[in-house]
């Protein structure tokens, strides 16, 4: 069975697969991306870990993004972003029989995923 | 390397998008396949005879203790056959320099048997300008066959600033001097003239003359075991063999590639500098090629942090070597015709002339080689069939720190101390990752042994050691990394001590499928502290809390000071990143690492929901308790963004 990895399958093929928890979960088309169908948590990148910057040097520039199953509550990912940030597209895989330009929106990751956040110095 | 700027299809080699041949059955040809084997091992035991006579003959505790260096075998074209198992960027790099070479020296001055060629150009090929590529020309009966390679990273070549940082500069200009490729040894002479204008540069002549011989060393060696090898099996054969080292390595490559899902992965990583530059990549696998797409990177800064073309690279195939080609010969020349790189001009990692590059292999090169590896790992979780090679991310950012002053003898000294290259390993599949298990960029990482630095520089280590909780928390952690903590010794001063790091506002080693990432790179002084006194007194503190004094915190990820005797410095390096949701590690595992003080009871309790008893034992009631607790924050914490609204993807 095709998946993105261990927690996350792709059920049915084709223009209509989606991605399921292993729970059971719908975390919605592989066309999208599934951090937007499971629930998420916004904090400081201190929430990444007791070591993880410490001092606060890095004001709150960086946050901690956690992605969490709403039928299970599994943690799918932690994505460190600067605020304001849009949300990464990991993992997208394409299905053996998916029809050519089924790629959801261009640009997912871009060029916006380059640009500073709203209200950071030059 | 690889195809040049953007859209261009990767070239195609000879299996296209059908069935893979068998490994190298059509390249290898004529040769009789035991006789292709003994052989292409036995230019791979060329490249570890250059590497090791290289290290033997430098000085540098950064080639001899630390490893900092590698060698390379090249065809006659400069395609790059053969790499040595030290830092693999470093060879990566070679084969830009010897095609400029060729070019450069076609008509003037020519190329000829005995010579030796040197460059630290980064637009010619060089990955930073402390990274001098050596490359000789192999000959056979007046005809060129081919070209062997090697690089040490220096410790200081010059430039308004001592060592590898540039602070300050605002172009290349202001860093390092360039040398594009000039014939230091002509027809087995070394042309002194040429060397003594390199050395005038440095600050640190001996050390790096010593280097410039050990490279020669090198590339002699591999050249003259070259032509053993030809005089034993002849030219055809031994060319033969050449070719099919890096058909071979192609074609298992696309066979690899061919058995991995089809999709696209990306990934940001950040560079912290006077702002932050994200390093984006999006990484596309169809059939059996695969391109790496960085043209959504930052913009260039106008010096220090960026790296050049060639050096992004050679960045992605050093990710693509650890996690795909572990049972194959790793011929960068056999992978790049499967592998398409493209990026932007003007951006962090493809720096447009006169951008600076000074700090490039622990910056804009290193996060390249980091973030690719981000993607190879999801894609290798992918897969259940290739669930064994998966990797989680390696030590996401280096922390190096260089040194100059008077040493315990009077002399003048320079130093890049790379402790933190003992990082900490991404975690596997179905096991955590090495404690202190070094990078991705080195299949040899070492460091020094503590009794080497303490003897030739001025230092007095208090401790050393694994750092509790710095690697990602998940079902399977992260490697630990590393927490270092010194003195001066034997002077009164350390004048000039430069630290720099990436990753310190947040951690690059992201975990994995609802792991945690690492810590973050770090590093503080306590200034005028007492240590001197507790020291008198036969007390030796370990740690930075047990001595008193004032705590300085460096905010920027390059910062310049100085060090007294009564300062106490301490630094942690960077750990690897976990695997899978924390909450689902066997609680006995959690147990075993605190029990081993690689995991405290207050992390077990917060990142994994195991409650440690003061017997170590598990309280298994409290830890069931726990963890509903902790999924239940999340429900209550956390709302979905589709359904928010959220901005993004
Ligand atoms: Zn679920």
């Amino acid at each position: 069975m095709a998946r993105l990895n261990e927690q996350i399958e792709i059920a049915g093929g084709g223009a209509g697969a989606r991605h399921v928890c292993r729970c059971g979960r719908d975390l919605g088309p592989v066309t999208e991306n599934y951090k937007r169908h499971a629930l998420m948590r916004e904090g400081p990148v201190q929430n990444a870990g007791p070591w993880v910057d410490p001092h606060s040097i890095g004001g709150d520039r960086f946050v901690c993004r956690q992605f969490f199953c709403p039928g299970c509550l599994t943690q799918l990912d932690v994505e460190i972003a600067q605020r304001g940030e849009p949300l990464l597209w990991d993992a997208r895989i394409r299905m053996p029989d998916e029809p050519e330009g089924a790629e959801g929106p261009e640009g997912a990751n871009g060029p916006e995923g380059a640009s500073k956040p709203e209200g950071s110095e030059g | 390397m690889g195809s040049s700027g953007n859209g261009a299809p990767p070239p195609m080699g000879s299996s296209g998008n059908g069935a893979p041949a068998p490994a190298g059955s059509a390249a290898i040809g004529a040769v009789d396949p035991v006789l292709f084997e003994i052989l292409s091992s036995r230019l791979s035991a060329i490249n570890d005879e250059s590497a090791m006579t290289m290290r033997l003959v430098s000085g540098s505790p950064v080639a001899n203790e630390a490893y900092d260096m590698n060698v390379g075998l090249m065809d006659a074209d400069g395609e790059c056959f053969a790499i040595g198992m030290y830092i693999t960027i470093h060879s990566l790099a070679l084969s830009a320099t010897v095609k400029d070479i060729k070019r450069r020296f076609a008509d003037n001055l020519g190329i000829g048997p005995g010579d030796v060629f040197m460059s630290n150009d980064p637009y010619v090929g060089a990955c930073h300008q402390m990274d001098v590529a050596v490359v000789a020309p192999i000959f056979w009966e007046g005809e060129l066959v081919g070209w062997t390679g090697s690089t040490v990273h220096q410790i200081d070549l010059g430039g308004p600033v001592e060592g590898q940082v540039q602070i300050g500069a605002t172009s290349i200009w202001g860093e390092q001097p360039l040398f594009p490729p000039i014939k230091i040894v002509e027809a087995g002479r070394t042309r002194s003239d040429v060397e003594q204008g390199y050395l005038r540069r440095t600050r640190l002549p001996h050390l790096v003359g010593l280097d410039l011989r050990a490279m020669i060393a090198g590339c002699n060696v591999g050249a003259a075991r070259v032509q053993d090898l030809i005089g034993r099996y002849g030219l055809d054969t031994v060319r033969a063999v050449i070719a099919g080292v890096s058909s071979a390595t192609e074609a298992r490559f696309r066979a690899r590639l061919a058995e991995l899902p089809d999709g696209t992965w990306s990934h940001r990583g950040y560079i912290e500098y006077d702002d932050v530059y994200p390093v984006v990549v999006e990484m596309t696998k169809r059939g059996d090629s695969l391109v790496f797409d960085f043209t959504k990177s930052a913009d260039q800064a106008g010096a220090v942090i960026n790296c050049t073309r060639p050096a992004c690279v050679g960045a992605t195939v050093a990710a693509v070597l650890p996690y795909l080609c572990f049972d194959m010969a790793w011929s960068p020349a056999g992978l790049q015709r499967a592998i398409e790189v493209r990026t932007r001009e003007g951006s962090v990692v493809h720096a447009a002339w006169p951008a600076g590059v000074s700090k490039a292999t622990t910056t804009g090169s290193f996060m390249a080689t980091i973030a690719s590896g981000v993607c190879l790992s999801k894609m290798l979780a992918a897969t259940e069939d290739h669930l064994d090679h998966f990797m989680s991310t390696w030590m996401g950012g280096l922390y190096v720190e260089d040194m100059f002053g008077i040493d315990q003898r009077g002399n003048f000294f320079g130093a890049a101390i790379l402790d933190a290259m003992a990082g900490g390993s991404g975690a596997r599949a179905r096991s955590d990752g090495l404690d202190a298990g070094g990078f991705l960029d080195s299949p040899s990482a070492i460091i020094a042994n503590i009794e080497d630095i303490e003897y030739s520089y001025p230092l007095l280590y208090l401790s050393r050691r694994i750092q509790a909780d710095t690697g990602g928390a998940g079902r399977y952690r992260g490697g630990n990394t590393l927490a270092m903590t010194y003195v001066i010794h034997d002077v009164d001063e350390l004048p000039t001590k430069i630290m720099h790091a990436i990753g310190t506002c947040q951690p690059g080693s992201i975990g994995v499928a609802g792991a945690y990432p690492s810590n973050t790179n770090q590093f503080v002084i306590k200034r005028g502290t007492n240590v001197r006194a507790l020291l008198d007194g036969g007390a030796v503190p370990t740690h930075i809390d047990e001595v008193d004094g004032e705590l300085e915190i460096f905010a920027d990820s390059i910062a310049r000071t100085s060090q007294r005797p009564d300062d106490v410095y301490r630094y942690v390096a960077m750990g690897g990143g976990g695997y899978l949701d924390p909450l689902d590690r066997d609680p006995r595992r959690v147990q075993a690492d605190v029990i081993d003080g690689v995991v405290t009871v207050a992390h077990a309790a917060e990142a994994y929901g195991v409650v440690v008893a003061s017997d170590g034992t598990v309280d298994s009631e409290a830890t069931e308790a726990r963890r509903a607790e902790i999924r239940d924050q999340r429900r209550r914490s956390a709302a979905v963004p589709a359904m928010a609204g959220a901005a993004g993807a």
